[in-house]
């Protein structure tokens, strides 16, 4: 009934606090929004709400790295898994993907122009939101064709060739001029773009390919994993012979080898030299690499390449790893066992280890200490994305995007930075659409491609939830932007919706602090003499209703609260 | 910590569990130890099940303790309750009831399972499985109603499976997805005696194929379509896709696992208080080059001893890694139950 | 390993449905062909929150009494539970609610008390009931769905008796239970290992279940009954329940007065006029109504009592057992006021007793005590179907002289005099509770007091004819003579057997009639043995005191515990220890 905007901070800590899968998401998308538009049936406007937030719904519904899912209170202990929220995201591409430059306006022309170098992720991104804010935008690519990782780095398998062209497309259509096999430091040079442009963004990811560093490594039969994926992704590599090696412990790698089976190999092997939980992979992937009956081995670090008279690779010499102590990044370093040494024959080796800037077209540019807020110094020049990071991953890369062109266009036209406001809507009634029974739904599992079917480079693995499954899905999330209060002047201390909680999630508090930043903490009172308040706990809380339905006096509320992005003059 | 009672948890109760708890037993009287299995039976030794298909022993006679033992000890015993977390800060164990156990001192020995190789996943409903007393029994129920039987994979389960079928009556196709049958820790000589072994029994050997897909023909059998297009129909259809430790509860505790549990000498994990033994237990053997789980139940029980000292005492014991056979089942005891 | 017996137990909080739980397992069974025997325990209090717990024994033959222990405890309240533990057999199985996400203290977990050779299989009854209906009721039907896959129960026979209970209260009604039920039977997330038991005795055969209550009610409507007054008690209160349903369908009044002094009045009233009339009384509503029974004696106007015994003195336990108002039904009276005591031994022979009582009652104008208790009264058997349909017509003595002559206490060789209702033209006569003549009139004359005195005895003597003799158990020429009475009769008898398989010698009397006693019988059985043991579930030794004094044998008292009613075990273990002294 009421509905009012909050801009207080602990309404905005509340959003972050109790709607995990939003915070945690480096695009901020409103994910239970796009969700409940889906068990609506409403899938374009769920498209929509992921075009606007995330901007590549397709290529993110397929391979995002999902740091939403985790957190989700469905996984909560006791309570199943969490949504699949990336799953989902593909549903509103799969079902509700529409042209938006026929609907949405741009902002009027600003005048200003701005050329964005690289067309991944990152750049796409930037180029989209300026684009949307009236900005002239240019987009400069070294490649024949924009997409930058999205299109060369991953296997069609995995992600379509027409997902990677809608969704690109897409952001184009917004009036970005795009000008590909423009290679910075060759055809263009920043201090150039810098003088015919209001402002210059670069992007150009991390394209360079980490070596082993160890003897034998330089000559032929040794590829790099960024390298070969994109030589497979252009159709420059289409075979590799019976028995491949790949090293490495991420995404490409486990792309490497994947595409491997595909091009021909017969035995197929990965080592890293950690174990699987240090991966930097999606347990998703390593169950499609066990179905293709991929072999694993952790804990092996290679020491040595063995070619043989010829200088053709023969084998690799390996040493088996313990794991130290710690490293910076809290992951345990590997620290070889001596006397450990062992061989293993191959016939190709993949190096896929990791990507780094390749320096020279920005070099004077990458000075951390000189970058802040995507500015670099005084000048007009930013840098965005995995340039900036290290190398990410497309989300990541996406909301790096967004946030420096939110910097340029205050940079451009003195506009401040978006900022969170809240609006919270009360509910007449206990109804928000859920019902008890779809807190039981189980997770529903994505289909894939029997095994025969998946030597093709080209055919999908994964495909898609269909109109039943999705919609059981979609309802299965909670929708945690639902906000539930006991209202304490009515309340009559009956217990009634603690003897109907689903989990621990009322208490009987003797008191209860709620800090500026929205958490609440609650003390639970020892005996009746203490009660001071009987509390709904947020954050166990699973929106399930049992409260209001059994108290008997109405003193429950349920208000939907949801983010709003407000930009200041 | 005089005067108090130490917690003792060990989660799984085969040969290492009951060593570990013995051993916790007799290094300290006082403490509460609780034996925690996902199995409603009485601890039992595993590598008997097959007698119990072909009736040389039933349910009692592969018990490794008489069920009173653990009342005498003072052991407590949680059966049919399965362990779905474990937090390393909280220093307890969740399990499948909803109920928290507190633990001053923890042993992993859940033992291996096998696994259903992945492709096969959504089949799981239809598959055998021969890992526990359960199983066993479930399969053996089958037998009066089947005449044949698909197994895949090339294990010691599934060579096991493949022996007891065969002497109850069945026609037994075995399908290894490997080229060849060989097993890289048998001497040449062995592996070919063993193709032997299995084929004079009257086994049909099938390698380098693989099962694609399996329908359902009727109330009980299914047709079973391999790689090269070939059907079978089958009343018993097992999978393997390897033997592994059942450690996935442990993936968000922050224990370092490579294929099980990975050990020190003292067979402590990377967690402090937290102790692996038996088939779950990962150690680097250094004779074999490798990380090394084990197999089978002596080399089990004396890690579980050794566990169980460490655990009550302050880890007093190294495990002799040089005396730990690596292949005893899998090379020469597998070969010797074929022969009798 | 088939079982050839087991015993389940359902224990709840108010609300939580343990009876009906119970009472839904023993209709399955029923219907399967076995015997069963429910009983349950609640909270004493008319409108409470305790525990109530209902345990289901169901075995391959015919039980009374009982079992030792339980097998399966389905816990609908864990807190509830864990206090029944003890009363687990060493390899009980529990099933208990299991709370996703509101985790257990170590004090309140059920595996925690559990033994080592106990199963506890932990189902989230109220979740999986949210799961299936939306709602948190029903946790009951989802424990019964998983104990049915658990007995291997076939589950359409089960959705057939959820029909039968629930398809008058609406489809939503019987789509929930359904649903619930399967929620349990298909319930996979735990192990479990499955209970086999003995095919049934008799499949295929129709049973229905009955209590004592029901049994006596039914009874005495098929006996003709056409008025019961009373004042409620548990644990009789039932039976005038029932009657307040069913009377006035047979043209029947029930009427409930402001106490038992008023109902036992109104009886003696209604009989007076010829109806058939009881009431139903526990222990403190006897005391009140002795005097009144005695008026009932000297007018010799027949009157029913049924005293469903408790926990006494006063009132005492309600909701317990107890086997200790027979001296207050036998000695009850003031003067020289014999009664007729009838006890049944258990649930079954409730139906014949009730009608055994009214015709007596009536045949010999004389007041009848039938003595039922807690055990018999509210505990449930199956019983054949035909059990519970005899029916009973009018035994009263009727005149064929002429009006004039007719004398309401003429002095007959057997006692019995005729008995004309007021109202018959001709004839009229005075009742009196003074001392009085052939005619009724007040006389206080000692010869002709002693005359009727004398008379009104001599009945007792005729009546034996259709009084239930004792029933013999057991070795006929057993040294060893065991007699009892009442509810305990279950629990001895099974001990007996226990005891025979361990080489004893053992005979049982059951005795169904106390007051009159048949004499000859029960004289003969006495002196023939060299050891006499009478085992009943007081401290008094009542009906072993009536027994010695009467016959002038010894005997050895055994003291039942009360309180609960008599285990075989409890009974084994005391006989044992009279017959090894």
């Amino acid at each position: 009934m009421s509905e009012y905007v909050s801009r207080d901070r602990k309404d905005v800590g509340w959003l972050t606090k109790n709607i995990p899968c939003r915070t945690f998401c480096p695009a901020g998308t409103n994910i239970p929004a796009y969700i409940d538009a889906i068990a609506q049936g409403e899938y374009a406007m769920s498209y929509e709400i992921n075009r606007r937030d995330n901007i590549f719904p397709g290529i993110l519904g397929r391979v995002c790295t999902r740091p939403c899912e985790a957190p989700c209170r469905h996984g909560y202990e006791g309570l199943g898994d969490p949504v699949a929220i990336c799953y989902l995201k593909r549903v509103a591409w799969d079902r509700g993907r529409f042209d938006v430059s026929k609907t949405w306006k741009r902002e009027d022309p600003t005048g200003k122009k701005i050329a964005v170098i690289g067309s991944g992720p990152a750049g796409l991104a930037c180029a989209n939101d300026l684009a949307l804010l009236g900005h002239e935008v240019t987009v400069f690519e070294k490649e024949k064709i924009p997409g930058g990782m999205m299109t060369l780095g991953i296997p069609k398998f995995r992600l379509p060739k027409e997902v990677t062209d809608f969704d690109i497309q897409s952001v184009l259509s917004l009036g970005i001029d795009l000008r590909t096999g423009v290679t910075l430091g060759e055809d263009i040079f920043l201090p150039d773009l810098s003088r015919e442009y209001d402002a210059v963004v670069a992007a150009t990811g991390t394209m360079e390919p980490v070596i082993l560093g160890i003897p034998g490594e330089e000559g032929e039969g040794v590829h790099l994993g960024l390298d070969f994926m994109m030589r497979v992704n252009k159709g420059d590599i289409d075979s590799v012979p019976g028995r491949v090696l790949v090293i490495g412990g991420g995404f490409t790698a486990v792309d490497c080898v994947r595409s491997s089976v595909r091009l021909g190999g017969k035995e197929v092997k990965l080592i890293y030299r950690r174990t699987q939980a240090e991966m930097y992979i999606d347990k998703h992937e390593l169950e499609e690499m066990e179905v293709e009956g991929i072999e694993d081995t952790y804990l092996v670090s290679p020491v040595e390449v063995m070619r043989n008279g010829k200088g053709e690779v023969e084998a690799v010499k390996c040493v088996r790893n313990v794991l130290g102590e710690a490293d910076a990044s809290g992951r345990r370093s590997p620290v070889p066992v001596e006397g450990s040494e062992f061989v293993i024959e191959t016939d190709y080796l993949i190096a896929a280890i990791g990507q780094r800037v390749e320096k020279p077209p920005l070099e004077g540019f990458l000075d951390k200490k000189k970058v802040k807020d995507f500015r670099f110094g005084r000048q007009n020049v930013f840098i965005c994305g995995d340039v900036r990071t290290g190398a990410s991953n497309i989300i990541e890369a996406t909301a790096e995007g967004k946030m420096a062109a939110d910097r340029i266009h205050l940079f451009l036209k003195g506009k401040k930075p978006l900022k969170v406001a809240v609006s919270i809507k009360d509910l007449p009634g206990p109804d928000t659409g859920r019902e008890r029974s779809y807190d039981f739904i189980d997770l529903q599992h994505m289909p894939t491609l029997e095994l025969k079917e998946r030597f093709d480079m080209r055919a999908e693995v994964q495909l898609g939830f269909n109109e039943d499954t999705s919609l059981l899905e979609a309802r299965r999330c909670y929708l945690c932007d639902h906000d539930y209060q006991i209202h304490i002047d009515r309340c009559i201390y009956c217990c009634a919706c603690i003897e109907a909680m689903p989990r621990k999630c009322i208490l009987l508090a003797s008191d209860v602090n709620v800090d500026d930043d929205g958490s609440m903490e609650v003390f639970e009172a020892n005996g009746w003499d203490e009660v001071a308040a009987v509390v709904i706990d947020n954050i166990e809380c699973i929106r399930c209703g049992n409260c209001i339905r059994a108290c008997p006096v109405d003193c429950i509320s349920v208000a939907k609260v949801r983010p709003l992005t407000e930009r200041g003059d | 910590m005089p005067g108090r009672k130490r917690k003792y948890v060990i989660i799984g109760a085969g040969v290492a569990g009951v060593a570990a708890a013995l051993a916790i037993r007799e290094q300290d009287g006082n403490a509460s130890v609780t034996l925690v299995d996902e199995e409603a039976d009485f601890p039992y030794y595993r590598f008997l099940l097959g007698d119990v298909i072909l009736g040389t022993k039933d349910e009692w006679g592969i018990l490794i303790k008489g069920e009173d033992f653990f009342d005498e000890k003072g052991i407590r015993l949680r059966r049919g309750q399965k362990v779905l977390k474990l937090s390393v800060d909280g220093k307890y164990v969740f399990l499948s009831n909803n109920e928290r156990l507190a633990y001053d001192a923890i042993l992993i020995s859940v033992g291996r399972r096998e696994i259903i190789p992945a492709h096969l996943k959504k089949y799981s409903s239809w598959l055998s499985l021969f890992s526990t007393l359960e199983d066993t029994l479930k399969i053996k129920s089958m037998i009066p109603r089947a005449k044949r039987a698909v197994l895949r994979g090339k294990g010691f389960n599934a060579l096991e499976l493949a022996r007891v079928l065969v002497r109850s009556g069945l026609e037994v196709a075995l399908v290894t997805p490997d080229r060849s049958l060989n097993y890289p820790s048998l001497p040449e000589e062995e592996n070919e005696q063993l193709r032997r072994l299995i084929t004079d029994a009257g086994i049909i050997l099938k390698e380098g194929e693989d099962i694609n897909r399996i329908e359902k023909e009727g109330m009980h059998s299914y047709r079973v379509e391999l790689l090269s297009g070939e059907t079978i129909e089958a009343e018993i259809v097992f999978a393997s896709g390897g033997f592994a430790p059942k450690v996935d509860f442990l993936h968000d505790s922050g224990i370092y696992l490579n294929q099980g549990v990975i050990v020190d000498d003292y067979m402590q994990s990377t967690a402090e208080s937290v102790f692996a033994a038996g088939d779950c237990a990962e150690i680097y053997h250094p004779a074999l080059k490798r990380y090394w789980v084990n197999l089978g139940y002596p080399n089990a029980r004396t890690q579980g001893t050794v566990a169980g000292k460490n655990m009550a005492g302050d880890l007093l014991i190294k495990l002799d890694i040089d005396k730990m056979k690596p292949y005893t089942i899998f090379g020469r005891e597998l070969y010797a139950r074929w022969w009798d | 390993m088939k079982r050839k017996e087991i015993t389940i137990q359902a224990t709840g909080g108010a609300g939580d449905g343990s009876l009906a739980t119970g009472a839904l397992i023993a209709r399955a069974f029923v219907r399967l062909g076995y015997y069963i025997l429910i009983h349950d325990t609640f909270p004493a209090e008319i409108r409470g929150f305790g525990k109530s717990i209902s345990e289901v024994r169901i075995s391959t033959r015919d039980v009374a009494a009982k079992a030792d222990a339980s097998d399966v405890l389905i816990g609908l309240n864990n807190l509830f539970a864990i206090e029944q533990i003890p009363d687990l057999s060493e390899r009980g199985i529990i099933i208990y609610d299991s709370k996703p996400g509101i985790t257990v203290k170590d004090m309140e977990s059920i595996p925690n008390h559990a033994g080592n050779l106990m199963s506890c299989y932990g189902v989230p009854l109220e979740y999986e009931a949210q799961k299936a209906t939306g709602k948190k009721l029903g946790k009951n039907v989802v424990a019964l769905g998983f104990l049915s896959k658990l007995l291997n129960f076939p589950p359409a026979e089960m959705i057939e008796i959820l029909k039968e209970l629930f398809a008058r209260k609406g489809e939503e009604v019987l789509n929930n239970n359904i649903a619930l039920f399967m929620s349990g039977y298909e319930y996979e997330d735990i192990e479990y290992k499955k209970i086999e038991l003995d095919p049934p005795p008799h499949a295929g055969e129709k049973y229905t279940i009955t209590s004592g209550n029901d049994a006596m009610s039914t009874g005495a409507i098929n006996a003709g009954l056409a008025f019961f007054a009373g004042y409620p008690i548990t644990p009789a209160s039932k039976i005038m329940e029932n009657l307040a349903l069913k009377l006035p369908k047979y043209g029947g009044v029930l009427l409930q007065t402001e106490d038992e002094i008023a109902a036992i009045g109104a009886v003696l009233g209604a009989f007076y006029t010829g109806k058939r009339a009881m009431t139903a009384t526990s222990g403190p509503g006897l005391s009140l109504m002795t005097e009144i029974i005695n008026l009932g004696v000297m007018t010799e106007t027949p009157m029913v009592i049924i005293n469903a015994m408790r926990g006494g003195p006063s009132t005492g336990l309600p909701t317990k057992v107890e086997q200790a108002d027979l001296n207050l039904a036998l000695y009850g009276g003031h003067g020289d006021s014999p009664r007729v005591v009838l006890a049944p031994a258990t649930i079954g022979e409730c139906y014949r007793i009730i009608q055994d009582a009214l015709d007596v009652a009536e045949k010999y104008q004389t007041p009848v005590i039938v003595l039922s208790d807690k055990m018999l009264g509210m505990s449930h058997v199956a019983v054949p179907a035909g059990t519970l349909e005899e029916k009973r017509a009018s035994t009263r003595l009727a005149y064929a002289g002429r009006p004039k002559d007719y004398m309401r206490y003429l002095v007959t060789p057997d006692g019995v005099s005729p008995w004309v209702i007021p109202g018959e033209e001709g004839i009229s006569y005075t009742a009196t509770g003074l001392g009085h003549d052939e005619m009724g009139a007040p006389n206080y004359d000692i010869e002709v007091n002693r005359e009727l005195a004398e008379k009104r005895f001599r009945k007792f003597t005729t009546m034996l004819a259709d009084l239930p003799p004792p029933e013999f158990f057991g070795d006929e020429d057993a040294p060893n003579l065991i007699v009892t009475w009442g509810s305990t009769f279950g629990s001895v008898l099974e001990a007996v057997e226990r005891l025979s398989e361990q080489g004893y010698r053992l005979r049982v009397a059951k005795v169904k009639t106390i007051y009159p006693q048949h004499e000859d019988i029960m004289g003969e059985a006495l002196s023939r043995a060299e050891k006499i043991i009478i085992p009943e579930q007081n401290q008094f030794g009542q009906f072993a005191r009536f027994i010695k004094g009467h016959y002038g044998v010894s005997a050895d008292e055994v003291h039942l515990p009360s309180g609960e009613p008599v285990r075989p075990g409890d009974a084994e273990k005391l006989i044992k220890g009279r017959l090894d002294s």
